[in-house]
């Protein structure tokens, strides 16, 4: 079965690993928020750069060896 | 009023880049997927002088045509007490105040807020574009011979109307018109040298025995860091939102296109409660980014200290 695997594996693989810090990130934030409503502006935008900053490197992978 | 014009400016702006950034980004995929239901690059429609027009152009004036007509007849005559449409408008701008100014000081407020507020409408607008009925299905294609009907085609291949932020190139614009702006105002509220500092300075309390190895330190990680000012967050906030909408888009078009019929409604709908998350919480993402983004760069760590 894995001989028979072609095509955009690392792009997966690279997506996978971005899909794991995401998950985290979210699992992270709301556990804060949670414990801490008060705080969920200050919370949720520290999330959301961790979110765009795992998801930016997938994208980038996906750019350089996306393409080729 | 200021909020007006800078939607008129960036949705104008956004337009009008648009066409020249074809060859770079929305690169045709090759021939191994040909068969796609969605083309990455926007088909042309017509062309004005020696200007093409692809239907996602289209797509973004009829949106932008909708916004102004929206907003200037919902506050047409501004009231003391609210009428439904401008209780709408002034809840949607106190909301996005009020979460705005958690991230911003207030006097870099006064200028972002504008600036994101119309990435947030316009996105939004387009966006749900997306899910209304004949976008995308209705349009030129190759004429079918067997058909009695006069002007019967085998399948749509230019449709009329695309979803504006399908298209890769009005994202790219989008999030060029961020980073000259959030370059610009970083400028502006740090000064040139203020914004070395603020880059590439040691950010902690130290000794002075600890302070040249921290130095070093706090110069790499602002190597790091402008890397990702002037690379990775642009074109992350670009390719997001494109990928998004694009891949719910091709989602969409692949659940409908099932064989048996109510094997395709069935696939669909689901499809179509997931797009309208998406699409909100994209706009969402993609505002709450630049508002972040323009926080960390105009921000400083001094006064972070204070509170």
């Amino acid at each position: 079965m894995l001989a028979e695997m072609t095509g955009n594996i690392h792009i997966g693989l690279a997506f996978g690993g971005a899909a794991i810090g995401i998950g985290i990130a979210a699992a992270g934030g709301v556990m804060a928020i949670g414990r801490n409503p008060g705080a969920f502006g200050k919370v949720f935008t520290t999330m959301l750069i961790g979110m765009a900053l795992s998801e930016g490197l997938a994208i980038l992978a996906w750019i350089v060896i996306g393409n080729h | 009023m200021v909020l007006v014009w800078t939607l008129l400016a960036v949705i104008f702006t956004a337009g009008a880049g648009a066409q020249a950034a074809v060859s770079t980004v929305a690169k045709p995929v090759k021939a191994e997927v040909a068969e796609e239901l969605v083309p990455q690059a926007a088909p042309i429609l017509f062309h004005i002088g020696p200007l093409p027009v692809t239907n996602s152009m289209v797509c973004t004036w009829i949106v932008a045509a909708l916004i102004v007509v929206i907003v200037r007849f919902t506050t047409w005559k501004m009231k003391e007490v609210p009428g439904r449409g401008q209780n709408v408008m002034e809840a949607l701008i106190e909301g996005w105040e009020g979460l705005m100014s958690n991230v911003l000081e207030p006097k870099v407020l006064k200028w972002v807020f504008p600036f994101a507020m119309s990435f947030f409408i316009f996105i939004v607008i387009s966006n749900l574009t997306d899910l209304l009925p004949g976008v995308g299905s209705i349009g030129f294609g190759p004429p079918d011979k067997g058909s009695s009907m006069p002007f019967a085609i085998e399948h749509v291949t230019r449709p009329f109307f695309r979803p504006p932020t399908t298209d890769a190139n009005l994202t790219v614009a989008m999030a060029g018109i961020f980073f000259v702006m959030s370059l610009y105002w970083a400028v502006k509220f740090n000064g040139p040298i203020g914004l070395i500092k603020h880059v590439f300075g040691v950010k902690v309390d130290s000794n002075k025995w600890a302070y040249p190895v921290l130095l070093l330190l706090f110069i790499f990680i602002g190597v790091m860091e402008s890397f990702s000012i002037l690379f990775i967050r642009p074109v992350a906030l670009a390719l997001r939102l494109y990928g998004n909408i694009f891949g719910g888009e091709t989602m969409l078009s692949m659940a409908l296109s099932q064989k048996p019929w109510w094997f395709a409604i069935l696939v669909a709908i689901p499809g179509y409660f997931f797009e309208v998350v998406v699409c909100l919480l994209q706009a969402f993402v993609f505002t709450m980014l630049v508002v972040a983004f323009v926080g960390t760069l105009c921000t400083h760590s001094d006064e972070q200290h204070g509170h």
